[in-house]
């Protein structure tokens, strides 16, 4: 049985956890607002608002339900466009996406619709930064988005200052209309929910056996399973509640493998770590798949380009690995065995990553065909200091180059105690160029991807210390 | 706000996959060719039609009618038989009571395929004689005459590559059967008739007994102009001999892989010019990549023929096009529908031999736009010809050179980020170039409370045709918006109707609408006493008088001919003219761009919907960049689509939208070629996205100067790349004069 809110109604089915929550919300709950494009997370319109309790409050984020399976939703709040809709007329924002133009076909409109209105609830300011970031994994064939960029600009004028306490903002958005009346009564149905269900989430943590499938947020594992309707065995890897994903422990960061790219945009901690955490995380996936995808799901999946995997090399993580019999530590280095293979032992899982005290991320680049809601070409992430006149701490690590995501470990040795000029620079280009393989996929030619490399280290260089003529070896 | 657009806010558009599911409802899979070419020697579908919920299993054998869907060349089965001709073409329909047990029937299905060598690249197919027409060439003036004339002559190669559409909607359809033997049709079509047609040939029926009907599309954008009416006709296959309604929604990489694009063009030029910059010869061939059927193709290469020029007089011109088939899924019609392939080949022409002979490229463009009285190629004299208009005005209005110094600046000043800017000027033919396809139908009644209801064979698909066919409506008859409705599209009403496309929909439907709403007023008017009524009066008293409240019209666009024989004619009703002013930044270091800006002088007619072609021209310009950019398919060597789903093919999001985009209307611009002064909006915009390619050439080359170009398109984020820091260009250039 699975039981959660929709809309203004709970709703209790006997449908398996692994179904799809797309293919719920359009089958049988006949929410037909809520639209399949791609099943792939690569377009938006099938985007709902997902409200989670935590504590006396619901929080809302936008995400893609074709990325979700009815297990993910669990006593959780799951509102669609039908969701928003006044009796009569219309919200603020379904008013200004409308008279702004930024709907022609309407195929892709309930989704952002949906991701703008995340933002108004989640924000306390609203920008139109932040209100274009929302619907960034919004994919629009139609309008060429001038229009979504007019409306972006006119909710921020009417919705700009918010307040800082949230259930104030909630009730100033039922005020405005918004979002409807029963949003307010939403924490307390789903209490009643909570109570109602036996068992509720398996606690985090249990070990599944060998035949059950792990899913954390699901955005690679749901892709790669596209076309099925259902995951038969589903072992869900929930966030544990009522602790702080990313926290510094003696030194160290600590950040719980459940930790979502959003997180991290979000958290005044990472950004100890790397402090253009915001302009690093845009460049991954959209928003709608930051709020799902987690940094254990990013390293087990083993992808040669993942973009967290990338930055968590140069920074020398250690993993934190648990299985039936006891847990154990593993550099992240050590992880990768080769393409899409992994350390991880029978009933394993990745529990928290361990960034060593000190550390900085001093570059993230990433090349794609398009820079955002794309994978990688080419990445590649840095972490140096300078002492003196010479670098140190000197890590460079690759993706899209090798069967695995790797560590550039003899051009980083060339560069470590050595004085920064660009000649000794160009030596560790030439250096990196023998350590890796890359092949000729979808994504570009191996050619490509050399001069792709080439480029992206000597960016780390050029960007973090400006004033040391880096730039002439791109000349 | 269009009336369509309360329903897409509040998500209560409905979509054919959106439509309440009729009482046992069957669901279709397909099951296509894995191979690009091959004979197909035998089928095997007995454990596929085992497996559990299977109601019935479709292969060219069961076919009542004609297994011909061809709407040109009867050259495309629907289901294939003996021969299979590129991956994707469908083989079997099978269909179940859910959607998951019919596709994973269709995984059961089994064939013997004796694989055969694909032919993949159009010139290949040229030499091997692999044509689906007879190559065609237009011409005028003396062209072998004028190159000793020249001072500069350029010759080289350009390429453009494929695009997918992408429609967020995917093809789908949903056949239902009546009474009699009779069915309908819900088809995810931008033509109605086509699928009424095509079925009655397939199943053997008249087309009386087959309607079909459109509510509205999730995008199009040609793709469903002809490619939609296979999967409405094999859902009315399993519909007619099951007596059950039958559902198909295509999933979205299946739909990329079965579905055909915008045409690939490989072409050659050459193009001379006078020492006072004035163009004189012109010769280009173009392979059109076909793919394995006719499809739309040949209408396709006419319109390529018919742009050649591009927005420029050139007197002496010797336009070659041969459409090539070869072993890939037919390509089809795209907005622009063969003229952006054209006129990219042209504007590259110029550049270069721009740069051959020391001109600023800007001056020649300005030099050699057409005018009126000016001839082009295929015979066809300009008139109301906006070029100059719109280029001096985008020039001037945008500031042109102001925006070329400080361009020069900031690529003085910055080493590793460049800046280039473009005008793009467009010109575009209205019409479909098949004289026949150049007329619609309108009917519409007058109810007895005076609310107004109008049924047109335009179908709606975001472009905003409804609202047009309202404001012709309300403007006609004189009554507020809200009294009238525009009905969804269907066989039954208007009949016989040309598929809505070729930026016509609003031209040829929006006439017959204005016509039926005369012969209304009319009628009315005539009325004794009508003159001082209110609208709601005047209706009561025509209908206490037995005055009729229902008139349907017919409209055909007048002038228009063409001489296949001597390539001579006026096929176009008028020319749409524009130019776009376009700056990007280049990161050199990176090898990515970003574009700034994108100002527009265009020239809409006088709009029937100013918001609506806003829109139009906002969407078209980034398809057109899309195209120009970041979009590629990718085969491999055995005809096999890579870039089969949206985690390999990109079109633009919004943070690839230029950050700012400015359109101004050409004011005064008559037009009494079409309905209330209007012009046809859908197409030409999207030319505006060929400036993007060139305004990132030109800020390449302030990185890049000494090295040779290839103009190949997608530029994207790779090919500037290998410009920027890579080897020699792969395809030779070559220079004389």
């Amino acid at each position: 049985m699975i039981r959660f809110l929709l809309n203004d109604t709970s709703v209790e089915l006997e449908r398996p956890a692994g179904e799809l929550l797309l293919d719920t919300l359009r089958g049988p709950l006949r929410r037909t607002g809520v639209k399949q494009g791609c099943r792939e997370g690569d377009c938006g319109a099938c985007a709902v608002l997902i409200g989670e309790l935590s504590g006396e409050r619901l929080s809302y984020r936008a995400m893609p339900s074709c990325m979700m399976l009815l297990g993910h939703v669990e006593g959780r709040h799951v509102v669609t466009v039908e969701g928003l809709n006044p009796p009569a007329g219309l919200t603020p924002v379904q008013r200004v996406v409308a008279e702004e133009g930024a709907t022609q076909c309407g195929f892709c409109t309930p989704g952002v619709v949906i991701s703008l209105t995340s933002t108004l609830f989640g924000s306390t300011t609203a920008s139109e930064a932040e209100l274009l970031e929302s619907a960034g994994g919004n994919i629009c064939r139609c309008t060429g988005y001038m229009s979504f960029r007019r409306a972006a600009r006119r909710l921020a004028a009417d919705f700009g200052e918010r307040p800082q306490d949230p259930v104030a903002r909630l009730r100033e958005l039922i005020q405005a209309g918004v979002i409807p009346p029963h949003f307010e009564s939403a924490p307390a149905k789903l209490r009643k929910l909570r109570g109602a269900s036996e068992g509720g989430d398996q606690p985090a943590g249990t070990t599944s056996s060998s035949a059950d499938y792990g899913i954390a947020g699901g955005t690679d594992a749901l892709v790669q399973r596209r076309v099925a309707t259902h995951i038969d065995t589903p072992h869900f890897h929930h966030r544990p509640q009522g602790i702080d994903l990313i926290k510094m422990e003696s030194g160290d960061c600590v950040l719980d493998a459940s930790t979502t790219f959003e997180d991290l945009k979000r958290s005044e901690t990472w950004r100890t770590i790397d402090s253009r955490a915001v302009r690093n995380m845009d460049l991954v996936a959209s928003q709608l798949i930051r709020e799902r995808a987690t940094l254990g799901g990013n390293i087990s999946n083993a992808s040669p380009i993942a973009d967290g995997v990338i930055c968590l090399l140069a920074l020398g993580t250690e993993l934190e690995l648990q299985g039936p019999t006891g847990s154990r530590q593993l550099p992240l280095a050590e992880f990768f065995l080769g393409y899409k293979l992994t350390a991880l032992e029978e009933g394993e899982i990745i529990r928290r990553l361990r960034i060593p005290g000190g550390r900085r991320l001093r570059g993230f680049e990433k090349v794609s065909r398009r820079e955002r809601l794309d994978i990688a070409t080419v990445n590649s992430a840095a972490c140096f200091e300078l002492s003196g006149a010479n670098f140190e701490g000197v890590t460079l690590s690759a993706g899209g180059v090798g069967p695995t995501p790797m560590l550039l470990k003899g051009a980083a040795a060339h560069l470590e105690g050595a004085a920064a000029t660009p000649d000794r620079l160009r030596g560790a280009l030439e250096i990196a160029q023998s350590e890796v393989q890359p092949i000729s996929d979808v994504r570009g030619t191996a050619e490509y991807k050399r001069l792709l490399l080439r480029q992206l280290v000597l960016a780390h260089f050029v960007e973090a210390l400006p004033d040391h003529g880096f730039e002439e070896l791109c000349l | 706000m269009r009336a369509d657009d309360y329903l897409h806010v509040r998500g209560e558009s409905r979509y054919v996959d959106d439509l309440p599911e009729p009482e046992g409802l069957l669901h279709g899979a397909l099951f296509h060719s894995p191979v690009a070419h091959g004979r197909l020697l035998g089928l095997d579908t007995s454990r596929a039609l085992a497996a559990p919920g299977v109601h019935g299993i479709f292969t060219a054998s069961d076919i009542p009618g004609e297994n011909q869907i061809g709407p040109i060349v009867r050259d495309e089965p629907l289901l294939a038989d003996g021969e299979v001709h590129h991956v994707g073409q469908p083989i079997a329909f099978v269909v179940a009571d859910t959607v998951a047990r019919a596709r994973a029937a269709a995984a059961l299905v089994e064939a013997r395929i004796e694989e055969q060598p694909g032919i993949f690249d159009p010139r290949e197919a040229q030499a091997a004689g692999a044509l689906i027409i007879p190559s065609r060439t237009i011409e005028i003036g003396e062209v072998d005459e004028a190159w000793s004339r020249c001072t500069t002559i350029v010759e080289g190669r350009v390429d453009s590559a494929g695009q997918e559409h992408l429609y967020l909607e995917t093809q789908a359809s949903m056949s239902e059967p009546l009474e009699g033997g009779r069915l309908r049709i819900h088809a995810g079509t931008q033509g109605p008739t086509a699928v009424q047609r095509a079925g009655s040939g397939v199943l053997g029926l008249p087309m009386s007994a087959i309607e079909v009907e459109v509510q509205r599309l999730g995008g199009a954008f040609g793709g469903k102009e002809d490619q939609a009416t296979p999967w409405a006709i094999m859902c009315a296959l399993a519909t007619h001999a099951l007596r059950r309604p039958v559902k198909y929604s295509l999933d979205r990489s299946e739909d990329m892989v079965v579905t055909g694009k915008r045409h690939p063009y490989s072409s050659d030029y050459r193009l001379g010019i006078d020492a006072a910059g004035k163009l004189l010869a012109l010769e280009v061939t173009y392979f059109q990549n076909a793919g394995s059927a006719a499809d739309l193709s040949p209408a396709i290469l006419t319109r390529s023929l018919f742009h050649g020029t591009g927005c420029y007089h050139v007197p002496n011109a010797r336009i070659t096009a041969h459409s090539c088939r070869t072993n890939l899924t037919p390509f089809t019609a795209f907005r622009g529908f063969g003229a952006p392939q054209g006129i990219f080949v042209m504007e590259s022409a110029m550049a270069h031999v721009a740069e051959a002979s020391g001109m600023d490229r800007v001056d020649l463009q300005e030099r050699n736009l057409l005018r009126d009285g000016d001839v082009l190629p295929f015979g066809m004299s300009m008139e109301r010809a906006h070029a100059v208009r719109s280029f001096g005005e985008a020039k001037q209005r945008f500031d042109f050179e102001g925006a070329r110094a400080r361009v020069d600046e900031f690529n003085a000043t910055n080493k590793l980020k460049k800046r280039g800017l473009s005008l793009m000027p467009a010109c575009f033919g209205i019409s479909f170039t098949n004289r026949i396809l150049n007329q619609a139908g309108a009917l519409v009644h007058i109810y007895t409370d005076g609310s107004v209801h109008v049924a047109t064979g335009a179908v709606e698909m975001g472009q905003g045709v409804s609202e047009k066919l309202r404001a012709i409506a309300c403007g006609t008859l004189g009554v507020p918006t809200e009294l009238v409705t525009i009905a969804s599209t269907r066989t039954t009403t208007v009949a016989n109707t040309s598929a809505t496309a070729a930026s016509a929909g609003a031209d040829l439907n929006g006439r017959a609408t204005e016509l039926a709403c005369q012969e209304l007023r009319d009628r009315l008017e005539g009325l004794e006493g009508g003159a001082a009524l209110t609208w709601q009066e005047l209706v009561s008293l025509g209908y206490s008088s037995r005055v009729n409240l229902s008139a349907q019209a017919h409209y055909a666009t007048p002038k228009l001919w063409y001489d296949k024989e001597l390539e001579q004619g006026r096929p176009f009703a008028y020319h749409v003219f524009g130019t776009a002013l376009t700056e990007v930044e280049v990161d050199c270091l990176r090898g990515t761009y970003r574009i700034e800006s994108v100002r527009i002088v265009h020239d809409a007619g006088k709009s029937l919907a100013p918001d609506v072609d806003r829109g139009q021209v906002e969407g078209a310009l980034m398809q057109g960049i899309g195209w120009m950019t970041v979009e590629e398919l990718c085969y491999s060597d055995q005809g096999q689509l890579l870039s089969k789903d949206l985690a390999s093919y990109k079109i633009p999001d919004l943070n690839a939208s230029p950050a700012e985009v400015e359109t101004h209307f050409l004011e005064d611009c008559d037009n009494p070629e079409a309905v209330l002064h209007s012009k046809g909006i859908g197409e030409p915009p999207l030319l505006y996205g060929i400036g993007t390619y060139f305004a990132i050439r030109e800020a390449a080359r302030a990185f890049r100067a000494e090295k040779q170009w290839c103009y190949s398109a997608p530029l994207s984020p790779e090919r500037l790349m290998m410009f920027l820091h890579g080897e020699v260009a792969r395809v030779p250039v070559t220079v004389y004069g």
